[in-house]
């Protein structure tokens, strides 16, 4: 497989302005908040040095205006970013909401960020996964060679016929955002190749002529399209988030003949065909779990590892065949809500329970580890393997969800006054 | 490595023959030691290793105090992470972070990266001080090499700046000591740091070419700690919870001896008659969140001010100017 030359180091808000470049961005639309606001402060630096001749940077007056300008660009057919965490997610919800119904491709890049209150600006997943039914594609990455790779990759796929939806990139701030790690570029002309420009939107689609007629007819709410096609409608982007399935294996497929990156598709997996506990993650902690499992292994417990690329949409059918051989499962979850836990427990229920295509279903473990930017080491990650060993050897998962490094608090937080 | 947690043997041992090395770097703010790691990432980079690099750059009320975590293998799994995990060292660019007195009370990232060097079996302990490797101290046991130089009089000897970014000058010390990546790798680096202009970064590679040849390293060294690894643990455990969410000039104690004290040599004074904005733009800029705007007046507390000059570079009325630290807090003990 040929990989083109350049080699760098570059930090993760670093490596999405050089994705933004590679896949010709023409717009970085933006309201600061940190730590995404690098990003656009980056791109401004590089516009100014002339490597990005035609994109240009707008900011907006707040993160509702970004995403509305964002709509206005996608129906004119320009590609653009926005890179944003936590509230400037909440606040253009209606937007993000617009965006996917109306099937208007564009990118927000969330530089994951644990929501306030309690107020933090450390990672952790939190603000990725409550975007998870806005019906857009979502994507994560581990460190700033995933970044290029998936940002590159997800325009392909959202812009694609088939799908045509907007897809969120996350990864973790701080941590992947402003720490620097090893890249290898790919070429512009190979990315020319392989990323086509921005469909053109025919005229009088469906759905623009219901934002049109909506203008139009001053917000009439009975028009006879809603009326009549509304389910129909929304079958139509539900389907569309599940052809992604495919296509998200075949885009894959195209870019590592084409750059040669273990960086695609919806998972990656990592010795899970002999094991007996597979881990399963997904942002920064990859890399600390790969590396613990290999320890792992070399002392006779087989752990393989996955890391999950694509949380939408949930690649149900792959996460269960890959686990199909384990005994047990553990998921380790960076967000409150254990999202990727519960939507593995009910892909592995219909994949060897309802439709019987495997023999028993693995036990599943969650474990959450890490909000706020809390610091996880190896030792954590090797608890949370024996763990494992003690629940395969009794047969039965003792305790199914729990929360690793809390330390406990002493002060009731409903009562107390935190004095400076 | 905690021998309390047997799974970490042998973690550790993956570690070790996989040639994973990681270095905490214990800087302060504004001297330049977070760009001097970009730049060794990019040296190592440059000789064909992977590289991961966390940054714990503290935000307001920082205390000055960064940690930066430099890993680096010849594998591509290296975990990520601000706080060291096996470290093969440490580089210091005071001698007080290694104090008990001082460097404890500031942030847990500095005392757990003493006390896991305490736990690895040795490694460089680098420091940039005066002072030479024989009269180095540790508050814990510590066996291996160390190597000083005085990184902060070789730049301001160039350029007199306050306080002297010596971060990348530093590095020279770290290429001397630990020999993990050539001297030219990180010259090289250095000439291709974008962050700085042209004229900046040949003046580095100078400083860090002296820094290199006046390093003085001493090896298979040890080092009595003055506690021991109970009484140092214990003291851990007491950052790890404080009683408030903050801690504060309280529990820092006589103002004087702290890093951040240490270091500044000047306080910014506004013109009342110059300062005009709506909104006070230097307050954005200030990197601890010292600046406040009261009464539509610029207002600076000097209790957590690091005397970096930031707000008086910014200021577009040119109305804050720093002036010499002992008469501006006189001035203010007078009022």
């Amino acid at each position: 497989m040929v990989v083109s030359a350049k080699v760098t180091t570059l930090t993760g808000n670093e490596a999405t302005t050089e994705a933004m470049k590679l896949a010709r961005v023409q717009t970085g639309v933006f309201f600061p908040i940190g730590p995404s606001d690098e990003v656009m402060e980056t791109m401004r630096i590089r516009i100014d040095q002339g490597e990005m001749p035609n994109a240009r940077i707008i900011q907006m007056e707040n993160e509702k205006g970004v995403v509305s300008c964002q709509l206005g660009l996608s129906r004119v057919g320009i590609r653009s970013l926005f890179a944003t965490c936590t509230e400037g997610l909440l606040w253009p919800a209606s937007e993000i909401r617009y965006a996917s119904g109306a099937r208007l491709p564009m990118m927000i890049v969330i530089t994951s960020r644990g929501i306030e209150p309690p107020t933090t600006v450390y990672p952790d997943h939190e603000d990725f996964i409550m975007m998870r039914d806005m019906g857009w594609l979502m994507f994560y990455c581990e460190d700033s060679q995933d970044i290029i790779d998936t940002i590159i990759q997800a325009y392909k796929i959202s812009e694609d016929r088939s799908v045509f939806l907007p897809v969120f990139v996350g990864y973790d701030g701080w941590e992947v955002s402003h720490g620097k790690s090893r890249v290898i570029l790919p070429d512009q002309d190979k990315v020319d190749t392989f990323l086509p420009p921005f469909p053109a939107r025919d005229e009088g689609d469906y759905v623009s002529i219901d934002w049109y007629e909506r203008c139009k007819l001053r917000r009439l709410q009975w028009t006879e399209f809603d009326r009549e096609y509304h389910m129909e409608m929304k079958f139509t982007q539900v389907e569309a988030l599940e052809n992604a399935i495919p296509l998200i294996e075949e885009v894959g497929r195209e870019y590592q003949g084409l750059f040669g990156s273990n960086h695609v598709g919806s998972l990656e997996t990592d010795g899970c065909e002999d094991a007996d506990i597979v881990l399963v993650t997904m942002g920064v902690f990859a890399p600390l779990v790969r590396v613990t499992a290999k320890a792992y292994r070399e002392r006779c417990i087989k752990v393989g590892t996955i890391k999950l690329r694509a949380f939408r949409p949930f690649p149900e059918r792959a996460l269960s065949e890959a686990v199909g051989n384990a005994k047990a499962v553990i998921v380790v979850e960076r967000n409150c809500r254990a999202a990727v836990y519960a939507e593995l427990k009910s892909a592995l229920y219909t994949h060897f329970i309802a439709e019987k295509r495997g023999k028993v279903p693995p036990m599943v473990m969650g474990r959450v580890v890490g909000l706020g930017g809390r610091w996880v080491s190896p030792t954590e990650i090797g608890q949370i393997i024996d763990e494992g060993v003690e629940a395969i050897k009794a047969g039965k998962v003792e305790k199914s969800m729990e929360w690793i490094g809390l330390k406990g608090i002493s002060f009731d937080p409903l009562r107390d006054y935190v004095i400076d | 490595m905690n021998k309390e947690a047997p799974q970490e043997e042998y973690i550790y041992k993956y570690f070790r023959e996989k040639g994973v090395r990681e270095f905490p770097v214990l800087g302060i703010g504004r001297q330049g030691f977070r760009s001097a790691v970009e730049v060794l990432a990019d040296a190592l980079v440059r000789e064909g290793k992977y590289v991961q690099v966390g940054a714990r750059l503290s935000g307001a009320r920082s205390y000055g105090i960064n940690i930066i975590t430099l890993r680096f293998a010849d594998i591509s799994d290296i975990p990520t992470g601000f706080y060291p995990i096996y470290p093969d060292g440490l580089l210091a660019a005071h001698e007080s972070f290694l104090s008990p007195d001082v460097s404890w009370r500031v942030t847990p990232g500095v005392s757990r990266s003493i006390s896991a060097l305490g736990e690895s079996e040795g490694g460089t302990l680098m420091v940039c001080t005066p002072k030479p490797p024989e009269s180095i101290e540790c508050p814990l046991d510590f066996e291996g090499t160390v190597a000083t130089v005085d990184a902060e009089a070789i730049f301001s000897e160039r350029v007199a700046i306050q306080p002297a970014p010596y971060g990348i000058t530093a590095l020279g010390l770290f290429v001397r000591a630990t020999g993990l990546v050539s001297l030219d790798a990180v010259k090289q680096s250095i000439l291709e740091f974008e962050r700085l202009r042209k004229k900046v970064r040949e003046l580095n590679v100078e400083t860090a070419q002296k820094a290199f040849e006046e390093t003085k390293v001493l090896r298979d060294v040890k080092i009595k700690g003055k506690f021991s690894k109970d009484e140092y643990k214990k003291y851990e455990e007491t950052l790890k919870t404080p009683a408030h969410g903050v801690v504060t000039t309280k529990l820092l104690g006589a103002a004087g001896d702290e890093p951040a004290y240490a270091w500044r040599e000047q306080l910014p004074v506004c013109d009342q008659r110059k300062c005009k904005c709506i909104e006070c733009l230097a307050a954005y800029y200030c990197p601890e969140g010292a600046i406040s705007w009261k009464d539509e007046l610029y207002h600076v507390d000097y209790d957590f001010c690091k005397g970096c000059g930031t707000c008086a570079q910014e200021c577009t009325e040119d109305a804050v100017h720093m002036e010499d630290a002992e008469k501006v807090l006189a001035n203010l003990g007078r009022k």
